[in-house]
């Protein structure tokens, strides 16, 4: 995944409302957000429903995403995360906030923000190689399958606590290798 | 403010993965108005979704779905720039805000449960278990027995407590696994108050919930 070639896009869509650039970029980023739907056990006419929901709001808040703070993936993830969340809520509107929305621009970088930058998905990505298999099966259980923490405990057979502490050990090892990268 | 107890790491993947529910998410987003550390390390685990959906094999998308997105997007609204951070008036923060329907803590409309201890309780729906209110608490109000529990999150407003977790402060989130077992005290002249949701009608931890539970009995 070329993330200057991403960030490029964005910076297309956002500036000069270039379709083309948009085009590509649902291209790169829309089969990828319907795998994510489609894993998070969403039938296929919801996940279309919630991915185009989604894909709209990567064109209206182009301009709000900001390189220098995240991955384009991760501010994708976000969007359709709330995309799938306000679907779901339809009939009882409460949008989760967008951090991105109300934040002040001039906030200070801190440590733990500085190491996420425009590499941090590939970082991660090799990190994720690296985790004890009982995390990562939890950190997948969690961000792509969409379980609750009580869920996935029922699935694996699990005391809650055991989730828990499996979650925090994964962030732990994962904060760590950005840390050491970066 | 300085803000000193934060989210516990599973409470912060758990809210990135969007997988909360939705009174303890509320909480959350309240916290995260108010604690630059904890939208920091929000970033960090929105960069972990971020890496498992570019791993994702790509699955089909029909032409004719890309032919509507690009047909919508001509006419819709373009969020040009950020809204100015939130104004906290009157000690709301924003997610509150949304469910609370009002700009200060001055107005709400506390119903009296016990000596020293109000409550005002926040709409559920459907299929929700547990507490999601505010509380408000005198100085000097008792101190409950201490209990294990479900998810249980309580996020300071105003005022002040310690007990040997210890300070809890404004913006400070009260968010661990462990029993108090030390009479808490209030802090200063004003009453503490506390946005509090739970996950299951179970025995708390956190002080203020306690309070709750032992006048309220939830
Ligand atoms: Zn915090």
């Amino acid at each position: 995944m070329d993330e200057q070639r991403l960030n490029h896009l964005m910076r297309q869509v956002a500036q000069n409302l270039d379709r083309a650039a948009f085009a590509e970029l649902f291209d790169i980023l829309a089969p990828r957000v319907k795998a994510s739907l489609m894993k998070a056990g969403l039938d296929s006419a919801t996940a279309d429903d919630v991915l185009q929901d989604a894909m709209i709001s990567v064109w209206t808040k182009a301009g709000l995403f900001d390189p220098a703070r995240g991955g384009v993936f991760s501010w994708v993830f976000t969007i359709a995360r709330n995309a799938r969340i306000d679907r779901a809520r339809r009939a009882k509107p409460l949008a989760p906030l967008d951090l991105m929305d109300w934040e002040p621009a001039d906030e200070a970088d801190t440590s733990e923000e500085q190491m996420v930058k425009a590499s941090e998905t590939e970082i991660l990505r090799q990190a994720l190689l690296t985790i004890a298999p009982e995390q990562k099966e939890i950190i997948e259980l969690a961000f792509v399958q969409e379980l609750t923490q009580a869920e996935i405990a029922s699935r694996l057979g699990l005391p809650l606590g055991t989730v828990k502490s499996r979650m925090r050990l994964a962030y732990a090892h994962l904060k760590k290798f950005l840390e050491q990268k970066s | 403010m300085s803000v000193s107890h934060h989210l516990d790491d599973a409470t912060l993947l758990s809210h990135a993965a969007g997988t909360l529910p939705r009174t303890l998410a509320l909480v959350v987003d309240a916290h995260l108005e108010m604690c630059p550390h904890c939208r920091a390390a929000l970033k960090a685990a929105n960069a972990i979704g971020g890496a498992l959906l570019s791993d994702l094999s790509p699955a089909p998308v029909s032409s004719s779905l890309k032919d509507a997105v690009m047909g919508r997007i001509g006419s819709a609204t373009i969020h040009r720039l950020p809204r100015a951070q939130a104004a906290r008036q009157g000690g709301v923060p924003l997610a509150l805000q949304r469910v609370l329907r009002l700009d200060s803590l001055d107005d709400i409309p506390w119903r009296k449960s016990a000596p020293g201890v109000h409550i005002h309780k926040l709409p559920k729906e459907a299929g929700e278990a547990g507490f999601f209110g505010l509380l408000k608490i005198a100085p000097g109000a008792a101190m409950p027995e201490h209990g294990h529990g479900g998810s249980e999150l309580t996020l300071i407003l105003q005022g002040a407590y310690h007990d040997e977790l210890g300070h809890f402060g404004e913006g400070d989130i009260a968010d661990h696994d462990e029993s108090v077992d030390h009479t808490p005290v209030a802090e200063g002249e004003q009453p503490c108050i506390c946005l509090v949701a739970t996950q299951a009608p179970t025995r708390f931890r956190s002080w203020p919930a306690r309070v709750m539970q032992k006048f309220i009995g939830i």
